[in-house]
């Protein structure tokens, strides 16, 4: 045994082992391999990031964009692992929120690289010669740095009252059933996690938010009108008739393009325009068999 | 401090006045809430389909609903979208003063529509004032009359819209 080379007395130790093991072997030795790699190259890699800073406390001092140098190598891949590193260990002062860094919470959208997204769901550019820019959200209110006033969004969101509403008692005393087939219509608007990107992506909403309620709310709106089990439809729509809560849409589509889950309130919005002018019609609920 | 702070960051008394209509419909709404509790489980949902909708949120909903009803002038804006496409090759085809006159009112129309939006949205009265807005909308409906104009004189005193374009094409 003792002739052997180290390369020969793993290969006979794998051998020996049943294949489940032999598979984790292969794997650790790979991911060792790999790490040795990124080990050897250790110069700093050296990311500019600019960030939109605004202190409500000196109103008197103009926004403007501050300068942090990040070193990619001992930092996250995801622009909100840069924040939370210059955060923590450059300036304490820098605000944002963040909540559950993996894209279902919907604190982190701001706008990244001129594209408005969630910070925890989108990867630093790792070319270093370009920097990272990170503004709020546009043409909203600031409360601080990254820091949007929300407050006439989730108004809006309210004004639809996202609920259902019905007279029916459901036939089991606990729950409205749905047909599968109308659940389906559901998919692809109960996604939605109401981050804003789409509403403040969209030239109108930039003109008109006070009158024009938005795609995020739209889709939301949407969704309840065409729930089976909503009874109120025809007084949603009713509600939304005048000349801006719906038709300022010019249908655009940026709200669709950036969508940081990849839905589509530009179809939505179409949708609700043709209930809303009698193109078409909400279908009867299908009976569900027990 | 806090609400100093909150009044600061706020451009003008109409956003510290939002604010506190925001405040005062969350209370509002909680109050709400109790009242339906109080009613039991099987009423809970009654008096939302029976109370007016916008009622429990007035001023809270942001937007100033006009009774107008833009669904039928919305459709009717589709209508001559879609008629246009058919009434360009119809008009070069077979030019007559009937086809004419449909293709001149419906252009005029469609740009009117266009332009109108972009005077909703780019003079808005916050931003430009009233009377830019009002020379706004007086400008685009004038220049919509003109074109129309413009087509019919051609069409009646010309040698017809389609024939027009077809010596426009020859250039």
């Amino acid at each position: 045994m003792a002739s052997l080379g180290i390369a020969e007395m793993s290969a006979i130790r794998l051998l020996k082992q049943p294949f489940t093991q032999q598979i984790k072997q292969i794997h650790v030795s790979s991911a060792l391999t790999a790490s040795d790699g990124g080990a050897v190259d250790k110069t700093p890699r050296i990311k500019t990031v600019q960030v939109y800073r605004w202190n409500p406390e000196t109103p008197e001092v103009k926004p403007k964009m501050q300068d942090y140098k990040v070193d990619l190598n001992s930092c996250g891949p995801m622009v909100l692992d840069v924040l939370i590193k210059i955060k923590n260990s450059e300036d304490s002062t820098l605000t944002f929120r963040r909540s559950c860094r993996e894209g279902i919470c919907g604190s982190c959208a701001m706008n990244i690289g001129g594209v408005n997204t969630l910070a925890c769901i989108s990867g630093v550019n790792t070319d270093l010669s370009k920097p990272l820019k990170i503004y709020p959200l546009p043409h909203m209110y600031v409360v601080k740095d990254l820091v949007p006033d929300m407050k006439l969004f989730y108004k809006q969101y309210a004004s639809i009252e996202p609920w259902l509403h019905t007279d029916v008692t459901p036939a089991n005393n606990k729950e409205h059933l749905q047909h599968t087939y109308d659940r389906e219509k559901l998919d692809g608007l109960y996604e939605c996690i109401l981050c804003a990107c789409c509403s403040t992506s969209c030239p109108s909403y930039w003109w008109n938010s006070e009158k024009y309620l938005g795609p995020a709310v739209l889709m939301q709106a949407y969704r309840w009108i065409i729930d089976s089990r909503d009874k109120a439809t025809a007084e949603r729509l009713d509600k939304m008739r005048d000349p801006f809560s719906v038709f300022r849409c010019h249908t655009i589509m940026n709200c669709t393009k950036t969508c940081p889950k990849g839905l589509n309130p530009g179809r939505a919005i179409a949708r609700i325009k043709s209930l809303l002018s009698g193109v078409t019609d909400k279908e009867e609920p299908k009976a569900i068999k027990q | 401090m806090l609400t100093l702070k909150l009044f600061r960051q706020t451009k003008g008394s109409m956003f510290a006045a939002q604010r506190s209509i925001s405040f005062n419909a969350l209370s509002k709404c909680v109050n709400q809430f109790n009242v339906a509790s109080r009613l039991g489980n099987k009423t809970l949902t009654k008096p939302l389909l029976t109370a007016p909708m916008i009622a429990r949120f007035t001023g809270s909903t942001a937007a100033v609903k006009t009774g107008k009803n833009y669904a039928s002038l919305w459709r009717t804006e589709r209508i001559v979208s879609i008629a246009l496409m058919g009434l360009f090759p119809a008009a070069v085809l077979y030019s007559s003063p009937i086809i004419d006159t449909l293709l001149a009112g419906s252009i005029s129309l469609h740009v009117y529509w266009g332009l109108e939006a972009l005077v909703v949205d780019y003079l808005r009265v916050p931003v430009v004032g009233q009377l830019a807005n009002k020379t706004g909308h007086a400008t685009i409906a004038l220049l919509a009359i003109l074109t129309l104009a413009g087509f019919l004189q051609v069409i009646f005193v010309g040698d017809g819209l389609g024939n027009a374009i077809v010596q426009l094409w020859k250039l």
